[in-house]
């Protein structure tokens, strides 16, 4: 390639990493106005209702409430050319410090101290917000004005305040004493606690007078499951009086609303009554990640990036029969066709006739059924409707068989195309980006390159970019929670699990890859707790979902694996069968992993070390590791 | 270590800590026997037969307080009472052996005997070897927690505050054989700043370096860290110290997140350093709850002195 062309490639290399890389949550981007999609509930969270807004990380969750904060709504006007007086709202964000919340929580003050404490603190924090939102607001002014927050800050217990400015400053103060107060477990004097919700409200109402005029006023609160029971009735406390114009847009993962308590006892906040709850899973996703996708092929293109506009032409999918064909069908046709030349003659014409991606399928079924290829073939001759039709529910399992005993192949299953990535990504919109964003830094570094005219994801690239996405998902499961680490262990057994059941069709329906728990109740609710830890942090999706807000209405129990995983276990990402797996087994994957999955494969012959792929190799020791001592 | 700045800490290294090098009017605070050998080194029973007045025996340790032994008492103290805590250091030296306190136990007194006391050490005793994983599932190879109580403030540490709107941070784990730790307070941070790992650099052992390091690979290369890493020598909490003082001349302004997940001289230096920088530091800190029989007999003991910060040993 001539100098000037590689220019080219690195350019536009660069720009589609810039266009496709922002699952890794960067804010704010300096050109977020040109690529924000609204995702399809952003209408919802748009109204006065307050809202909760479930999750998980990389659904999209903080920026949509980001969104909303005052200057990046302003951010979004520009390229309209409007200006902030068309905004119908103003919003603020605050997002929940795990370490600083649980400063409260786990401190040794009395209940009453604790969540007295807490509501001062919170409502400094949104205070802070609201001076720089008032800051703003009256800087957007055509005429010099500062509205007078003197009401607010007697609110707050504060006295000689006049302005944003100063209250801003007189809040830092507080927090500092506050701070003192927590660390020494209430024994300096203690600051003094403001009403719960009081100065927020009386905030709201000074605003609405001088400033907002008819808009509303969004209090974002991102990541509420990092509070407490405790601290959440607080809070919970706050959005059910809320009141025009401010509303409530909370944002918190699967599962994180951990108590509809507030602090009236006896009184629940409770939807639709006091709520709107938006699941971002069941919000239309695969038409939102299509149109962000092709939003930014169309970025792409109009800076002189030689990409197609259709997303389906930049990523194709590989049809069955090609699928097929690049997994070596031709080996097992060739075995089938030398059994039929051998044994029944009579067919061999037609057989050879019979593409090779179909006759491969006789081989399949005669080892899953343990029945005799003559046998089958002549079948097939005889009734081809019932053939197909079986080729069409287990064609697609039969692939995965194709690879088996391949030592060393380099792709065992592909999984491209946008349905595919969609599915794989499961409602994540992150995950969405990542696969394509990877697949974008592969199809440049391969040997072929990205050719001369537009760029194209091959099937094969768009494999191996699934594949690494769900081992770094792997990898990253053990920083997710504190049960970071046994939630890895769980994914990496029953993971093992699918991909030998996938490789093997005797004995078992075809793609089985979800799951149902059995035991004794105690043992039933020791694994439940990890699996729905799992769903909060993505690792596993249950089925079929009930109100994902609170853990104590999950009643599923039918669980797969996050279909991220699917291309590095190499099993279906098709959610179709289930399995029962015992409990008691499940729960000596931390300890006796190999022991484990043994039990749960019901003792099934496993894949031999050099039989397994690459990326399954690398956890060797956990597969086979020896119980512990 | 990058322009080091050498600090004017003392250390005493030795392969076995003698009674006679204790002063005899000294405080000692140390844990008593646990499932660690170095937990518990011989010369505090010594000590303790001959002044049971002047020791604290730690026997209990729990989320917000402790159980010690003074002489014939037994005493409970809440580890946010700063003034018991004070209270404790009855003479005008102390030492306090760290190595079987868990962090959120040893800080709070590290910080009540730097204001008590005139002369104050710690003591670490470095174990002889960890217990390897038998079915490792990354490239953690060391079995050493079983679980973790979560991310919270070391009591009396939280920073409520955080940083200034318009200041830069930066996380800085000190890396430890857990590699899912550092990375779990990472994700705790979003969006995660410009990462400064810290590796301990020499180690207890030629190997450890490297094993710390390939226990953290995939947090490192997510995150761009590799250039970044800075070292400090493993046993030497004044080093730690030095290389955040550095890493903030490098970085002016900044608010560091400190998560001392590595040794546990490092994480002395790391609470020193926050006790001195409180204001823009905020300690990450996950509380692992350790598994019995983690590290097996005792190596090197070291002994820190803290204060004063520029005398002779």
């Amino acid at each position: 390639m001539d100098p000037s062309g590689e220019t080219v490639v690195t350019r536009n290399r660069e720009l589609l990493a810039q266009l496709f890389a922002d699952y890794r949550a960067e804010w704010p981007q300096p050109y977020f106005a040109s690529i924000f999609v609204p995702p399809p509930y952003f209408a919802k969270l748009e109204t006065n209702r307050p809202c909760f807004l479930i999750g998980g990380r990389g659904t999209g969750k903080t920026t949509s409430l980001k969104s909303l904060r005052f200057d990046a709504a302003e951010t979004r006007l520009k390229p309209k050319e409007m200006s902030v007086e068309a905004l119908p709202y103003f919003g603020i964000y605050v997002r929940i410090n795990k370490n600083q919340a649980r400063a409260f929580s786990g401190s040794e003050l009395d209940e009453s101290s604790r969540k007295r404490a807490f509501g001062h603190y919170f409502n400094a924090l949104v205070g802070l917000e609201l001076c720089r939102l008032t800051t703003w607001v009256e800087g957007q002014l055509e005429s010099a004005f500062l509205l007078d927050l003197s009401g607010v800050a007697e609110a707050y217990g504060l006295s000689n305040v006049k302005d944003a400015r100063e209250l801003g400053s007189s809040l830092e103060h507080e927090v500092a004493k506050l701070e003192l107060f927590v660390n020494n477990g209430g024994r300096t004097a203690a600051p003094i606690f403001s009403i719960p919700e009081a100065p927020i409200k009386r905030f709201a109402e000074a605003l609405k007078s001088r400033l907002l005029q008819s808009k509303l006023l969004f209090c974002c609160v991102d990541e509420y499951e990092n509070l407490s029971e405790e601290q959440q009735a607080v809070l919970n406390t706050y959005i059910k009086h809320s009141e025009p114009p401010l509303s409530y847009k909370i944002g918190l993962r699967k599962f994180g609303l951990h108590t509809r308590q507030t602090i009236d006892s006896g009184d629940q906040i409770q939807t639709p009554d006091d709520y709107l709850e938006i699941d971002i899973a069941e919000e239309g996703f695969e038409p939102f990640a299509e149109h962000v996708a092709e939003h930014r092929l169309r970025r792409a293109r109009e800076q002189g990036v030689e990409v197609p506009d259709n997303l389906r032409t930049f990523m194709p999918d590989l049809p069955f029969d090609e699928e097929a064909e690049l997994l070596g069908c031709e080996r097992i046709t060739k075995t089938v066709l030398d059994r039929i030349a051998t044994n029944c003659v009579d067919i061999l014409e037609w057989a050879r006739e019979m593409p090779p991606s179909k006759l491969y399928f006789v081989g399949y079924w005669a080892e899953a059924s343990g029945g005799d290829v003559c046998a089958l073939a002549k079948e097939w001759k005889s009734a081809p409707d019932t053939w197909e039709v079986r080729l069409r529910n287990h064609g697609y399992a039969s692939l995965f068989w194709l690879s088996k005993g391949r030592k060393g192949a380099r792709i065992r299953k592909y999984y491209a195309g946008v349905t595919t990535f969609l599915a794989m990504a499961s409602g994540n919109i992150r995950y969405f980006l990542e696969l394509i964003d990877v697949a974008i830094n592969f199809q440049f570094e391969d040997s072929k390159g990205v050719g001369d005219g537009s760029i194209v994801l091959d099937p094969r690239i768009q494999t191996e970019a699934a594949r690494a996405v769900g081992k770094r998902r792997l990898a990253q499961l053990e920083g997710l929670s504190e049960r970071g680490v046994a939630l890895k262990r769980f994914v990496l057994a029953i993971g093992k699990v699918f991909f030998e059941l996938a490789r093997d069709p005797v004995g078992h329906a075809p793609e089985q890859n979800l799951f149902v728990v059995t035991g004794y109740p105690g043992a039933v609710e020791e694994v439940a707790a990890v699996l729905r830890e799992g769903i909060a942090h993505l690792a596993f999706e249950a089925t079929p979902r009930t109100k994902a807000t609170s853990e104590a209405e999950m009643r599923d129990d039918e669980y797969r694996l996050h279909p991220i995983f699917c291309a590095f276990f190499e099993f279906s990402h098709r959610k179709k069968r289930r399995i029962t797996l015992s409990a008691d087994s499940l729960l000596k994957v931390t300890s006796q992993p190999a022991q484990a999955i043994g039990e749960m494969l019901e003792q099934r012959d496993q894949t031999e070390v050099g039989s397994l792929p690459e990326q399954l190799a690398m956890f060797t020791d956990f597969f086979d590791g020896v119980p512990a001592k | 270590m990058k322009g080091g700045i050498p600090f004017d800490g003392v250390t005493l290294t030795v392969s076995s800590f003698g009674a006679a090098t204790v002063t005899s009017t000294a405080l000692c605070i140390f844990a008593s026997s646990g499932t660690e050998p170095r937990a518990h080194i011989p010369i505090w029973d010594e000590i303790r037969s001959k002044r049971s007045g002047l020791c604290v025996e730690v026997t209990e340790q729990r989320p917000r307080e402790f159980v010690a032994r003074i002489g014939s008492t037994e005493r409970t103290l809440v580890l946010t009472d700063v003034a018991a805590l004070h209270g404790l250091f009855s003479s005008r030296v102390a030492y306090i052996d760290i190595s079987g306190l868990a962090h959120h136990v040893w800080a709070p007194l590290i910080r009540a005997g730097l204001k008590s006391v005139d002369i104050l050490y710690a003591v670490y005793a470095e174990p002889d070897s960890y217990k390897a994983h038998p079915s490792p599932a990354s490239t953690t190879l060391y079995d050493l927690s079983e679980g973790f109580r979560g991310l919270e403030p070391l009591p009396g540490f939280a920073n409520l505050a955080g940083p200034a709107r318009d200041a830069a941070s930066i996380f800085v784990p000190f890396l430890g054989f857990e590699g899912p730790r550092a990375r779990y307070l990472a994700m705790s941070l979003d969006p995660l700043p410009k990462v400064i790992p810290v590796v301990g650099v020499p180690g207890f052992r030629l190997e450890y370096p490297q094993v710390a390091v390939v226990s953290n690979q995939e947090f490192l290369s997510e995150n761009n860290a590799y250039s970044e890493i800075r070292f400090a020598r493993a046993s030497c909490p004044f080093e730690a110290y030095s290389v955040l003082d550095e890493i903030r001349r490098d970085n002016p302004g900044s608010f560091l997140y400190l998560a001392p997940v590595g040794t546990k001289p490092h994480a002395l230096g790391v609470v020193w350093y926050a006790i001195e920088h409180s204001s823009d530091t905020e300690i990450m800190y996950d509380h692992p709850r350790r598994k019995p029989n983690r590290t097996e007999g005792v190596g090197l003991v070291h002994v820190y002195k803290l204060k004063p910060r520029d005398a002779d040993l």
